[in-house]
């Protein structure tokens, strides 16, 4: 699976031009989330009211669209894995050692009981392909990002871009992006249902410097409909345009 | 063979090479069940169960694969449990040595052969048949002994031969199944020979439709001896926006009688067949109330007798490995039908109990 790359964490980091347009912005922002390849190691943190859960993946990713992931810790989930090829998603269940295929609409539920769906993480569509961008404001915020051992306030000048659904197949009808000007990086975005309730706030931090690349390795998504619900994710690895193996994106690999 | 066998993946695990991994993990699971038969008795029963599973990879293509369990069971020892063979001994449930070669990989010793679509019912799973799949965990199915090749093509196609070595070769299952992904549909087409005369095609299918999960899974049964008949099995699964996830399955089972008169206990009883009936329905919907809370309701019917299953369950990850969850099972139907079956079938008065689960497992 794709995870994170291509969804919300990826990003840009041309730093000379400045977008002048809501397209232009989102397209800067698109283009600079794929990667021809990605390894990338990850912890994922979920808060429920006063107890916390930890988890542990690693993740392969080829271009838009092609993508594996495997969790490697709790007990109860190690060995769990996604394959994404194209509209193709499987999961195999190592409990009962069996590749089950995930139909769209499953998509919706959370992954790995964290705030995030299977659809958030893999969403590998071109925003502008879904939907209209709107350059709206720009605004100065403060985002607070975790270092896992502290907390750092991080200020951005950000362009702020309304995204408004132009076909009927999404989840999220409109969303609000934050992008800072400096890196293209989108340090945060609200996710609204069609009646306008906001389903969904995430945010994106301490970004750090891969190569020619800025990348965020914090990321936090609070599924509003769930009371005291948080889930952080830290990037503990990253590797971009490397080398894989061709058999790790087959069904074969899942049950090795 | 099996103790042979054995004997040697112990013996490659005593003999641990630098470069070989040991990877040691599985749970413990306490099971407390208060079951109140057909006659209003009462009955605690109490399973414990450690399973531990093995992963010794002794170069990166040969993997060893051992997970023996041992379950006692505590207060009630003239009870039975579908899924539970032997008591307070060690059963080595899965035993297997898997080699990847290049362009294939081999499975050798008793293990899981999943095979269909289905969620409940599966008529292709002639390997490891299981019923009530809803209700208990599937990773409680039977290992069985065999060798299996799998041969993949492409990202998501293979061609996999199994073969049971449970008794001569003559008499034991074996078969093929070809699987691909076609326009976003996986299908796989299958035959097995059950040994003997008798032999079996099957199909199965999964994708969507309009944003709905489709799938479907079928057999034609000549068994070795009696009449042919043919199984078929049609889903549907959905989520709501709200992440309610819906599911159903009908269930056409020809090998079952039309009527209650007619349907066979004997076979039943003697774990030959897993259901009475021709026609029978399924119907599940589930919500995760939060990260780590999730209700599941559960009805399953034969709809020719029109006795039913209903099942509830709570579950709830209580610390980062441990599980906690309660659930029920309550048949219902009139006097005689599958779920309610008189007493001259059934004098124990179990078949058809309403059962009362407290489950607790822990991962390590």
């Amino acid at each position: 699976m794709r995870i994170f790359i291509t969804c919300f964490l990826a990003l840009i980091i041309s730093s000379s031009v400045q977008a002048v347009t809501g397209d232009e912005t989102i397209r800067k922002m698109d283009s600079n989330m794929t990667f021809d390849t990605a390894y990338i190691e990850s912890r994922m943190v979920i808060h429920v009211e006063d107890q916390i859960r930890e988890k542990r993946f690693i993740s392969y990713s080829k271009g838009r669209d092609t993508g594996y992931s495997e969790f490697i810790s709790p007990a109860r989930d190690k060995g769990v894995k996604y394959l994404k090829l194209k509209d193709n998603m499987w999961i195999y269940m190592p409990s009962v050692e069996k590749t089950i295929k995930i139909a769209g609409h499953m998509l919706r539920q959370s992954m790995m009981g964290s705030d995030i769906s299977y659809e958030d993480a893999m969403e590998s569509t071109k925003l502008l392909d879904k939907y209209t961008a709107t350059l709206i404001s720009e605004e100065t915020v403060t985002i607070p990002y975790s270092t896992g051992t502290g907390t750092v306030n991080a200020k951005y000048n950000c362009f702020v871009v309304d995204l408004m659904s132009k076909v009927k197949e999404v989840t999220y009808w409109h969303r609000r992006i934050w992008v800072d000007k400096a890196t293209y990086v989108p340090v945060k975005e609200e996710l609204f249902a069609k009646s306008g309730k906001k389903l969904k706030v995430q945010t994106l931090g301490n970004v750090q410097k891969f190569d020619d690349r800025y990348y965020p390795v914090y990321y936090t998504m609070k599924d509003l409909l769930r009371a005291n619900s948080l889930t952080e994710m830290f990037i503990t690895k990253a590797e971009f345009n490397i080398n894989m193996p061709s058999d790790i994106f087959t069904e074969r690999n899942l049950t090795k | 063979m099996k103790k042979t066998f054995l004997l040697m993946i112990c013996s490659c695990l005593f003999i641990l090479p630098a470069s070989a991994e040991l990877d040691i993990g599985g749970y413990y699971k306490n099971e407390l069940a208060n079951i109140n038969d057909r006659y209003g008795h009462g009955l605690s029963v109490d399973v414990n169960k450690l399973r531990l599973k093995v992963d010794y990879e002794l170069t990166p293509t040969i993997n060893f694969h051992l997970e023996p369990e041992y379950v006692s069971l505590l207060n009630q020892s003239s009870v039975t449990l579908a899924d539970v063979s032997k008591y307070n001994e060690v059963v080595w449930d899965r035993t297997y040595v898997k080699i990847n070669f290049p362009d294939a990989d081999l499975t050798v010793g008793k293990q899981r052969v999943a095979w269909g679509t289905g969620m409940v019912w599966n008529p292709t799973d002639v390997f490891n048949p299981f019923a009530l799949s809803f209700a208990v965990a599937e990773e409680e199915r039977r290992g069985v002994e065999g060798v299996r090749l799998s041969v993949p093509w492409g990202v998501a196609s293979a061609v996999e031969y199994v073969v049971l070595t449970d008794r001569e070769i003559e008499r034991a299952k074996k078969g093929f199944k070809v699987k691909t992904n076609v326009n976003n549909y996986d299908m796989s087409a299958s035959y097995v020979n059950l040994g003997g005369d008798g032999y079996q095609f099957g199909f199965d299918t999964a994708g969507e439709l309009f944003d709905q999960g489709l799938y479907a899974e079928g057999a034609f049964v000549h068994p070795a001896s009696g009449n042919t008949y043919k199984k078929l099995v049609l889903g549907w699964n959905y989520t709501l926006e709200n992440s309610v996830g819906l599911n159903a399955e009908y269930f056409f089972n020809g090998q079952g009688a039309l009527y209650s008169n007619d349907y066979d206990w004997a076979s039943l009883l003697a774990g030959e067949i897993h259901q009475l009936g021709r026609n029978y329905c399924y119907f599940g919907i589930n919500k995760m109330l939060d990260e780590i809370t999730d209700v599941r309701l559960s009805f399953l019917s034969n709809i020719g007798d029109g006795s039913f299953i209903i099942y509830p369950a709570y579950s709830r990850n209580i610390f980062q490995n441990v599980d906690l969850s309660l659930e029920a099972m309550f048949p219902g139907g009139s006097e005689g039908t599958e779920y309610n079956p008189d007493e001259g079938i059934d004098p124990t008065g179990l078949i058809g109990s309403q059962i009362y689960f407290i489950k607790l497992k822990w991962s390590f």
